[in-house]
């Protein structure tokens, strides 16, 4: 879907900043209900929607709109099997890269002829975790991004927060309700595709949290996605019935993707008896430029060292496919993304400074 | 934020202040650097500006450090930080107590402040050095060996005194402390200035009681470990002391050898020619009204014994004649004086007695003699005398007063004799008094009778000269409860002797022992290495302090004065002076003198001329 409006860039060049009421001792502002009513309004009014945004949150665009499909397996002469590979540690030069996202307001945008289009404020951030040769495990690289996205080509501008909020503007073409919302997880898997751009351009492997699709770089090899839910089934039914019988450490046999990837299966960790057959299975992915050997190569060694990574059940819910450096990134940006309830009356206030400023135009 | 002037060490800077915690005017946290290397009790500057636009600076030192992994929430995550299966950030983090805001401003300095170590110029106002206007004492070393000051004025008595010294035996060097406060004062040039010059020194003088062996008897010896100990003479610079070495202004005195009459002193580690006996003569005893420090036990004030002795000591003072025909301090007492004699003990003891013959009355000559005349009162059948000597008291209380006379007579016995003398005050600054030999109810007397004598002379004359008593075991001679004339005493001195120039510099091992109005009148509270579960009396410590203190090393102390509002650790250095007899420095051309002496007096005594 196109984007409209500014770049990703901030926009540090003509920021003004929003003045509070408070900030004009003496001043009195009409009450907040005097701004709602827009009654014969000649400019659009944008509203904050009431209800609570973590139930906007449910959207997961992380599922690929696919049907199940038997994929084509590129080893052992065609058959499914499953691996034992040799031991090995992990890479010199490994990082872990994800992402998150947060929708913090969902925002209507009513015309002065009553039509309304929808958007919403959310933020986004991504980054790594780099275990390098010597030192200890160290979060880098992350990036945190903040955007008002309406659909329906909207764009509107709010100024910055005194608190320190500020929003990029954005908008998308599509008026389908979730298309903000899925405009912001775009912003989210661009900004982790260009920090893994970064780094396996110096020289790490990474490991990105997710499916591959979105890392479009051609020449990338030195990237494993790694895949935790599976909701379709990739191979055919016997193969995949086959899957669970994974131990820790081993894998079933490379297949081919559409766009170009290979991908197979691994047991990251042992979930423990009341789990269902496949927790602790996650899917491998690996770009199919770099040849079948490659990919092999590269699959073998992380289904060995991979289980090191893997969550205990006492500390992540999700445990153990939900690795244990991952976790600690998505906590981490989370934390770096403020306090959810601050940006909801912070949007509550610009959009309410903004509604002003449009009644006095 | 911060205008820091960075003149004396190029990057001061150790950390923010953290604003996760959240600071107030009273501590906060900072987050350290990674490199900064930080220890507790560094002094730390914190300046800000407030939004009326004054320049506000916070002073503090660090009370505590911490160290954790951020991002780690339960224990077992340690392990996974350190295999570098989860990132998470090492932080370091220090407490620090706020010791000065300057201007004195009630603020909490902002989070995110840059937090500088205070050195130079911003080391010296966290200390508040630049408020000792009227002079510093060098009272030891911090933790980085930096020299930590006290004000004057708290020391000589101008506006406090006193220092009350804590802490457990054998580990918290007390003593030593104390020793090294005299000889900042009496044997430094930098003493000398502070006391007012070099006659106004002179005038001054310090009694100092050993209680421990003869440890104290070596002071104005060098201690033959100095030199071996690297980096004491450092420190000794660092102070101010540019050459350090024994005291030089020193008499000592120890009770005369028991079972001998005569003068010689009772010491075994020194040479008998380099102390001087002390006691007091009958005459003493009786004009400066000693008897009462002859009565300080516990259970002698809750009976009316103490009513016997001060009847008794009026009588004596009432009946008292010299012994005619000598000088030597012996003293008749009067079957009867004349009805018009005084009854004030003050007038009768400033009036020259009158000699009389041996034949006038009961000579005494000892303390054996006022022990033999008790006990004649005692079982007088002279109703009248018995009124005179003991008051209207029963026959069983005349038993019990006798019966603590009696006991005394081996212990206070050697201290009571023709021919002594009393420790004077003369002729030198430090005097030293051995009383490690006597029984406690002999030490009592000691340390009673002299205090009393101090006392007694420093009354109406004003601050100056500076009188310093240093005394050891201070519960034993004002208990936290009872009641006598020793403990009032001490009371006294605590409460009016700073204004008399009486300073005390009191040791003990637990503060809840002593009598309350001591550790309370003294300035400076030093605490050497605490007992833990005495901790809880020393409420100038921080409880982390308290915690710290039961663990400190001998040579570590904290010291609490009056400006200055958090306690601040410190360390003194290796004495120059030798503090046992191990410790003292060979005598060479002493020894060499006496050994020729033997050599000649051997050849002698084979030949004609024999020199004795």
């Amino acid at each position: 879907m196109p984007v409209r409006g500014r770049s990703l860039m901030l926009m540090a060049d003509h920021e003004r900043t929003l003045h509070l009421p408070s900030d004009r001792p003496g001043h009195r502002d009409p009450p907040y209900h005097s701004l709602h009513m827009n009654d014969g309004a000649r400019r659009p009014f944008i509203g904050v929607e009431p209800f609570d945004v973590s139930h906007g949150a449910g959207f997961r665009a992380d599922e690929e709109e696919e049907h199940t499909v038997d994929c084509r397996i590129v080893e052992d002469g065609g058959s499914f099997r499953i691996h034992q590979p040799a031991d090995a540690g992990p890479p010199k030069h490994l990082c872990f890269v994800d992402g998150v996202r947060r929708t913090e307001a969902h925002l209507t945008r009513t015309s002065p002829v009553g039509e309304t289009i929808t958007g919403l404020a959310g933020a986004w951030g991504a980054g790594a975790v780099l275990i390098g040769p010597n030192g200890p495990a160290s979060i880098d690289k992350v990036d945190i991004g903040r955007a008002v996205i309406f659909s329906g080509g909207q764009q509107v501008w709010l100024r910055p927060h005194p608190g320190g909020w500020r929003w990029m503007c954005l908008s998308v073409d599509s008026e389908e309700p979730n298309a903000a919302s899925q405009h912001l997880q775009r912003l989210m898997r661009d900004t982790e595709a260009a920090i893994a751009d970064r780094l396996f351009a110096e020289g790490w492997l990474v490991v990105f949290d997710g499916p591959l699709h979105s890392i479009r770089r051609s020449r990338a090899t030195h990237v494993v996605g790694y895949v935790k839910t599976h909701h379709r089934r990739t191979l055919a039914v016997e193969h995949w019935q086959a899957v669970p019988r994974l131990a820790v450490g081993e894998r079933t046999s490379l297949f081919a993707m559409k766009d170009e990837r290979y991908a197979c299966y691994i047991r990251v960790g042992d979930p423990g008896p009341w789990a269902g057959p496949w927790a602790g299975i996650a899917r491998l992915e690996v770009p199919a430029s770099s040849g079948s050997s490659q990919a092999i190569a590269t699959v073998d060694r992380a289904a060995r060292w991979l289980p090191v990574f893997a969550s205990a059940p006492h500390r992540d819910a999700r445990a153990p496919v939900n690795l244990a450096p991952v976790a600690r990134l998505e906590q981490h940006l989370h934390h770096l993304l403020g306090d959810s309830r601050l940006a909801l009356r912070a949007v509550r206030e610009v959009v309410m400074q903004h509604n002003r400023d449009e009644e006095a135009v | 934020m911060s205008d820091q002037d960075g003149s004396t060490v190029p990057d001061p800077r150790i950390g923010l202040v953290d604003g996760s915690h959240g600071s107030n005017s009273r501590d906060f946290q900072v987050v350290l650097d990674p490199d900064a290397n930080v220890q507790l009790d560094q002094l730390v500057a914190v300046r800000n500006e407030l939004p009326d636009g004054t320049n506000v600076t916070h002073y503090g030192i660090v009370t505590e450090l911490r160290s954790r992994f951020e991002g780690a929430e339960l224990p077992s995550d340690t392990a996974r930080v350190v295999d570098r299966v989860m990132p998470a950030e090492h932080v370091r983090l220090a407490e620090v107590g706020v010791l000065r805001v300057v201007p004195e401003l009630f603020v909490a300095p902002n989070a995110g402040s840059v937090a500088m170590r205070a050195v130079g110029a911003d080391r010296t106002v966290a200390l508040f050095e630049d408020e000792m206007k009227r002079g510093k004492l060098p009272v030891g070393l911090d933790m980085g060996g930096e020299p930590v000051y006290a004000d004057m004025r708290f020391v000589d008595g101008r506006s406090g005194g006193h220092f009350s010294i804590s802490g457990i035996s054998g580990v918290a060097t007390k003593t030593s402390y104390a020793l090294y406060i005299l000889y900042q004062l009496l044997e430094t040039q930098g003493g000398m200035e502070l006391l007012g010059g070099r006659a106004e020194r002179e005038n001054v003088r310090a009694l100092v009681f050993n209680t421990k062996g003869e440890d104290l008897l070596h002071l104005d010896r060098r201690n033959s470990e100095f030199p071996g100990r690297p980096g004491a003479r450092a420190q000794w610079n660092a102070l101010g002391v540019g050459d350090p070495g024994p005291f030089r202004s020193v008499r000592l005195y120890a009770p005369r050898r028991p079972g001998v009459s005569g003068t010689v002193p009772g010491v075994k580690s020194r040479d008998t020619g380099d102390v001087h006996a002390y006691g007091w003569t009958p005459e003493q005893f009786i004009r400066d009204q000693l008897l009462q420090f002859c009565f300080t036990s516990e259970d002698d004030r809750s009976t009316q014994v103490g009513f016997i002795e001060q009847q008794f000591r009026i009588q004596l003072l009432r009946h008292l004649r010299r012994l005619e025909g000598g000088e030597t301090g012996a003293v008749v007492i009067l079957p009867t004086v004349p009805e018009d004699t005084s009854f004030d003990p003050d007038r009768l003891a400033a009036k020259e007695p009158q000699p009389v013959s041996a034949g006038a009355g009961h000579v005494i000559e000892d303390f054996g003699g006022f022990v033999d005349f008790t006990e004649k009162m005692a079982n007088r059948d002279d109703d009248e005398a018995l009124k005179t000597w003991f008051g209207r008291t029963q026959s069983g209380t005349r038993q019990a007063y006798l019966r603590r006379m009696l006991r005394l007579r081996k212990h206070i016995g050697p201290l009571v004799g023709c021919g002594l003398r009393p420790v004077s005050s003369e002729n030198a600054r430090l005097h030293v008094v051995d009383i490690s030999t006597l029984h406690d109810d002999a030490q009592r007397f000691v340390v009673g009778s002299l205090l009393d004598g101090v006392w007694r002379e420093k009354q109406g004359t004003g601050r100056v000269p500076l009188r310093f008593v240093v005394l050891d075991e201070l519960n034993k001679y004002a208990p936290a409860k009872g009641y006598s004339p020793l403990r009032e005493l001490l009371v006294d001195i605590a409460e009016r002797g700073r204004s008399l120039g009486v300073l005390l510099v009191g040791a003990q091992q637990a503060a809840s022992a002593v009598a309350p109005a001591l550790p309370r009148n003294a300035s400076l509270k030093v605490a050497g290495r605490l007992d833990a579960n005495e901790a809880d009396s020393y409420r100038f410590l921080s409880s982390a302090l308290r915690e710290r203190a039961s663990r400190f090393m001998p040579g570590t102390m904290v010291l609490s004065q009056p400006i200055v509002p958090e306690p601040i650790p410190l360390r003194f250095p290796f004495p120059p002076y030798a503090t046992n007899p191990d410790e003292a420095e060979a005598d060479g051309a002493r020894d060499r003198k006496r050994t020729d002496t033997i050599v000649s007096n051997l050849t002698a005594m084979s030949g004609p001329q024999v020199e004795l």
